[in-house]
């Protein structure tokens, strides 16, 4: 069976048919779909597939201090612009952060 | 507080501020990066530089879109960057997480489906960048076309025609 228009507006659909996250008439169109198309349902059992895959855990101890590490890492990083501390330097202007 | 008043805090240098945009995204800048690269260590780095190259750019954005669309943009380019000098370096780091304790399922059909997951991972990440952002953002995040398009850099019909490829080629490699 050929690619149709319908197998591409499906397709979009899949991953929100399978989080069960469309509506009832997407649902059925859906369905119905899939009933018919070996092509599309193989490509919904990728989707799904993926959408199964475990996510890769992040490191406990690294997660905890996320937020912190990124705040105290941004204390580096000035707010004034490029050109208000050169205005600053030339003119003698306040302290730039 | 709502997020845009946070983000003009947060521009003004209310790190306090930022800290509470930092917490609001962080799981979707991670699960991004994470999906992307099938790495975790690497994921993490990732995340934590986006975030620091977020407040450093947050001068430059405009909400012209969404704060989390404009964080992905940051989050795709920072993976870009690190899997292009991983594949300088000649290193090939794949973790899919495919050891994810599930005990309800028998030994043999455990070992199965890891392997289904690892391969499903690897595949993914073995798609060109387009296709695999596309991918990526459309079925784990549920990103419109348009935001994807505006996140991998292209229009939203070549962000659609990404996604159909790389769902074709995932097909063909994983059923």
């Amino acid at each position: 069976m050929t690619r149709t228009d319908e197998c591409n507006s499906i397709g979009e659909l899949i991953p929100e048919f399978l989080a069960g996250r469309v509506s009832q008439a997407d649902d059925r169109l859906v369905r119905k779909h899939l009933e018919t198309c070996a092509e599309c349902r193989n490509r919904a059992n990728a989707v799904s597939l993926l959408q199964q895959t475990p996510m890769p855990i992040p490191d406990p101890g690294r997660w905890e201090h996320f937020v912190e590490g990124v705040v105290d890492a941004t204390e580096e990083i000035p707010r004034v612009s490029f050109w208000r501390r050169i205005w600053e330097k030339l003119h003698g202007g306040g302290e730039s952060r | 507080m709502d997020e845009n008043a946070l983000i003009e805090r947060a521009r003004n240098g209310d790190r306090e501020a930022f800290g509470q945009l930092v917490r609001q995204h962080r799981d979707a800048v991670y699960r991004f990066a994470a999906r992307w690269l099938a790495d975790p260590d690497q994921a993490l780095d990732v995340a934590q530089d986006v975030f620091v190259r977020a407040y450093d750019g947050l001068k430059n954005y405009r909400g012209e879109s969404r704060f989390r669309t404009w964080l992905f943009s940051i989050t795709l380019n920072a993976s870009r960057s690190v899997a292009r000098r991983q594949k300088r370096r000649g290193e090939v780091r794949l973790d899919t997480g495919a050891d994810f304790p599930d005990f309800r399922t028998p030994p043999d059909a455990r070992a199965a489906r890891a392997d289904a997951f690892a391969r499903a991972a690897r595949e993914l990440a073995e798609l060109p960048e387009k296709q695999r952002g596309a991918v990526t953002l459309r079925i784990y995040e549920g990103l419109s076309f348009k935001e994807i398009g505006e996140i991998i850099g292209c229009s939203e019909g070549s962000a659609r025609v990404n996604y159909h490829h790389g769902i074709q080629k995932l097909r063909e490699t994983l059923t």
